[in-house]
């Protein structure tokens, strides 16, 4: 599946919605989400639960979907350019204790430009 | 550790590398592919858009690598971007280890990198990876592959192109 959040205040809480109602749904890519897409996101997703999903393609601006995810095994952090905060990045990461990621894809350095995504 | 503050939105947050914090998130971690700054993004580090990559990146590669040879499963650490590959230690015994986008003759753009086509990138990087001599194969140790793959270099990701590998043999 790819989705472009580009309208994220009423965008996002409908794409939960539709994330919730596919059991069968096992891959996630998130093309693009800029920054401001961040905190509608880990609001909507609050209380929502995916474990039908075990592999996520996210844009780093897109971790809180890392949450509800909890079976999730593969996760690849997708970056092209905008500001990537890692500690964020990594918070969301150990929401889950006992994580089930087996193969993770990171950058290795982190950008410091204003996001342009 | 990651000096980090996992809900902050300190700009200096921003500027961290990935680091042993990411590997202890995953105590499962099988497999750990790391995105070195590639070489055509030179140009967004002339304009300070990068902060130095090639420090940056070797400081934390150095911490992955050590943190990762401590999970018990983990057998596989990638590396997108061939440049980079001689930031990482050169005895990565029981490591595959994969070369980069920047590996490919059809690459125009790799000229300008004095890379001149592939067989120059396979034999620096099998250089890179000569098991030292107290490293040589016994028990406990597995072979050393080495995987180059052609990365997506505009999503820069393994796992878009996945199956499209390009060179396997052992070192």
């Amino acid at each position: 599946m790819t989705l472009n959040l580009t309208q994220k205040d009423s965008a996002i809480p409908m794409f939960v919605k539709c994330l919730e109602s596919l059991p069968n749904l096992h891959t996630l890519e998130i093309v693009r989400a800029g920054a401001s897409a961040t905190s509608p996101l880990k609001d909507a997703l609050k209380r929502v639960k995916l474990p039908q999903i075990n592999t996520l393609i996210i844009p780093p601006t897109a971790h809180p979907l890392l949450r509800p995810c909890r079976n999730v095994e593969d996760v690849v952090c997708v970056v092209r350019y905008g500001i990537i905060s890692s500690g964020e990045f990594l918070g969301s990461l150990e929401f889950n204790r006992g994580s089930k990621v087996k193969r993770l894809v990171i950058p290795l350095v982190f950008w410091a430009n204003p996001s342009r995504e | 550790m990651i000096q980090r503050s996992i809900e902050s939105q300190d700009e200096s947050d921003d500027l961290l590398p990935p680091t042993s914090g990411f590997v202890a998130a995953c105590p499962r971690l099988t497999e750990l592919t790391v995105i070195s700054p590639h070489p055509h993004d030179s140009h967004r580090r002339e304009t300070g858009a990068l902060t130095d990559p090639v420090g940056s990146a070797r400081s934390a590669a150095s911490e992955l690598v050590n943190a990762c040879k401590a999970l018990p499963d983990f057998d596989t650490f990638q590396i997108a971007h061939f440049p980079f590959v001689t930031l990482f230690p050169k005895c990565p015994c029981g490591w595959f280890l994969c070369g980069g986008s920047s590996i490919g003759t059809r690459e125009p753009r790799a000229e300008q990198n004095q890379i001149s086509g592939i067989k120059a990138v396979k034999d620096s990087v099998i250089d890179c990876l000569k098991p030292k001599a107290e490293c040589q194969e016994g028990e406990g140790r597995k072979k050393i592959m080495l995987r180059i793959i052609e990365l997506d270099s505009e999503r820069r990701s393994p796992y878009y192109l996945g199956s499209v590998k390009v060179e396997e043999y052992e070192v």
